[in-house]
């Protein structure tokens, strides 16, 4: 409770109390919104945690070797997650659903296994980041934060946000109706990447240490279930996603213990009530309905 | 190929009395999964400004050989010709920027956008790139975007569906996501338009409204392939009918004719069938 007593009556001093956990949350929502690009367009994609960490070590490799300030360095890194998504993503778009899922898992474990090999990226020990600043940090992480939701939350009404709708509808009548499904799932796996190699580099920057252990699997899962929970029909749920679930460990510091418990528990209560997730708005057909799990299963032929 | 195209070229600038180089036209066209012979070798030509109909017994292979038309299935062998040009290879949503829209024999809407976007999506390839523009909120592109609902609007209220636009399309009856599925084909302004069983789950009123509709349509020039089951339909509204049984065409021409081939009679009713019509 103290949390949102401090949230209302002392914003200045929640501020400075919580600025770790408000970056944290900006840098979850940006990974979210990332996710988001390619779930919006019907595609289970799990690189983003790759993309992240090939932004983050290179944007500190260059702000440790060279004189390039940080913004310019977060955006080189950046493009090169944007470069190398583009070769990923010719062979591994024409898979979709989990084979989807699988093989841009595989190609996060390649990442993680090039850092712990090359002497550059300081394997295993991960890279001292000296050029890291968390107080400058928070206003690059908002200030992107706002870009990429503004410039998603546009693109909605577009021919290309309308394409990547359609595609999520349905791939078959999209292509029906002259959409170039490939090239459009193309670019949505390529701008996600853009979008998550730059959360890479600020995430970088708010921490003084960058190393393999931060970009396995488990963080992606974490990405994806900020992404269902929050809903991803729209730019808004995926950044309230980000932001309930980052926060819930610190709302809930009393029971610390259950924490994974808790989120587990939040999540399986947002598919069953929000299938759509908090922000996903309406859909065709009911809610999902807690009591109909429970159901006796009937034999013969489902009549509904 | 340039001499025939050359060939063409002199027929068209010849008499009259010559057929002109049909709309679309099909030359052996083959489509066989492993052993199975879904659709062998036919040869179809659909002329300019006809509303041709595609029947036969459950499959016969229709909708297969609608789905090499569009680009969604590769012919295993034959030449598609569409406006003389050989678009065998072509890939279906560039088939579908040149004319060729269709309709699906299970309904493929958009399900979780309203009507209205349906219709939206549907001009896709004639509306240009205004995606930098949009993210920059330039007021010049609003006026566009309002023309095209006005657009879409008049062609919803041309299927008939009138006060639905806020809907989603998953939420419509089955008949009227069929008809949703029309209007969102003829925002692509098709020079050729596939129909899949458009009648499928119409009572007899909406089905008159559609003969009407497709009837309509095809004055203004529009040519239309339609598969249906609905014989009266075709009938009615056809100015060519082929038929196809176990995936080869049995009979093609002028509907009455059509209908009183033996092969037609015996690939509907089976022999016996065949023998007591006969008597």
């Amino acid at each position: 409770m103290d949390f949102f007593i401090q949230l209302f009556t002392d914003p200045l001093g929640f501020y400075s109390a919580h600025q770790l956990l408000i970056s944290q949350v900006g840098i979850n929502a940006l990974l979210t919104l990332s996710m988001y690009i390619t779930l919006n367009c019907g595609m289970l994609t799990l690189a983003n945690v790759g993309f992240m960490a090939v932004g983050a070590y290179i944007s500190v490799l260059l702000g440790l070797n060279t004189s390039v300030p940080f913004p310019a360095a977060m955006l080189i890194g950046g493009l090169a997650a944007t470069l190398l998504a583009v070769p990923i993503g010719l062979p591994v778009l024409r898979l979709s659903g989990i084979f989807l899922a699988i093989a841009t898992i595989g190609f996060g474990q390649v990442v993680v296994g090039v850092i712990l090999n090359v002497p550059a990226t300081g394997e295993g020990q991960g890279l001292i980041n000296i050029e890291a600043s968390p107080a400058t940090a928070i206003n690059y992480i908002f200030g992107g934060l706002v870009v990429v939701a503004f410039v998603l939350w546009r693109l909605r009404g577009t021919r290309l946000g309308q394409a990547w709708a359609a595609i999520r509808e349905d791939e078959v009548a999209a292509e029906a109706h002259g959409i170039n499904v490939a090239r459009y799932r193309l670019i949505a796996f390529v701008l996600g990447a853009f979008v998550a190699g730059c959360a890479g580099g600020l995430d970088a920057h708010l921490n003084f240490i960058i190393a393999p252990s931060e970009y396995q699997f488990t963080r992606v899962v974490g990405v994806l279930v900020f992404a269902v929970a929050g809903g991803f029909t729209n730019v808004v749920g995926p950044i309230i996603g980000a932001t309930v679930l980052t926060s819930l460990p610190e709302i809930l510091r009393f029971a610390r213990d259950y924490r994974d418990l808790i989120n587990g528990v939040v999540l399986i209560l947002v598919i069953l009530f929000l299938p759509r997730g908090i922000a996903g708005g309406r859909r065709p057909g009911g809610r999902g309905r807690l009591m109909a799990l429970w159901r006796w299963p009937r034999s013969g032929p489902a009549t509904s | 190929m340039a001499l025939a195209s050359q060939r063409a070229g002199d027929i068209m600038s010849g008499e009259s009395t010559v057929p002109r180089e049909p709309l679309l036209r099909l030359t052996g066209i083959s489509r066989h999964f492993g052993g199975v012979r879904a659709v062998d070798g036919v040869d179809l030509s659909v002329p300019d400004g006809s509303l041709y109909g595609l029947i036969g017994p459950n499959g016969a292979g229709k909708t297969t050989l609608l789905d090499v038309v569009s680009g969604f299935q590769p012919a295993t062998a034959g030449e598609t010709r569409y406006r003389g040009e050989v678009v065998n290879r072509w890939p279906a949503h560039r088939l579908a920027a040149a004319g060729v829209a269709r309709t699906f024999q299970t309904v493929r809407l958009f399900r979780g956008m309203t009507v209205l976007e349906n219709v939206l999506v549907g001009m896709h390839s004639r509306r240009r790139n205004d995606t930098l523009g949009q993210v920059l909120v330039l007021p010049a592109l609003r006026k566009a975007q309002q023309a095209r609902v006005t657009e879409a609007r008049r062609l919803l209220d041309r299927v008939g569906l009138v006060n639905v636009d806020d809907r989603l399309a998953g939420e419509l009856g089955y008949a009227e996501q069929r008809r949703l599925e029309i209007a969102r084909a003829l925002a692509l302004q098709p020079r050729l338009l596939l129909l899949d069983e458009p009648a499928a789950g119409s009572g007899p009123p909406a089905a008159a409204a559609l003969r009407e509709l497709l009837m309509a349509l095809n004055r203004e020039g529009l040519t239309m392939i339609l598969v249906e089951h609905h014989l009266k339909l075709v009938m009615d509204t056809c100015s060519d009918v082929a038929v196809l049984d176990f995936g080869r065409l049995i009979a093609d021409g002028a509907p009455q004719d059509v209908v009183d081939k033996p092969e037609v009679v015996e690939a509907y009713l089976g022999k016996e069938g065949a023998a007591g019509a006969a008597s």
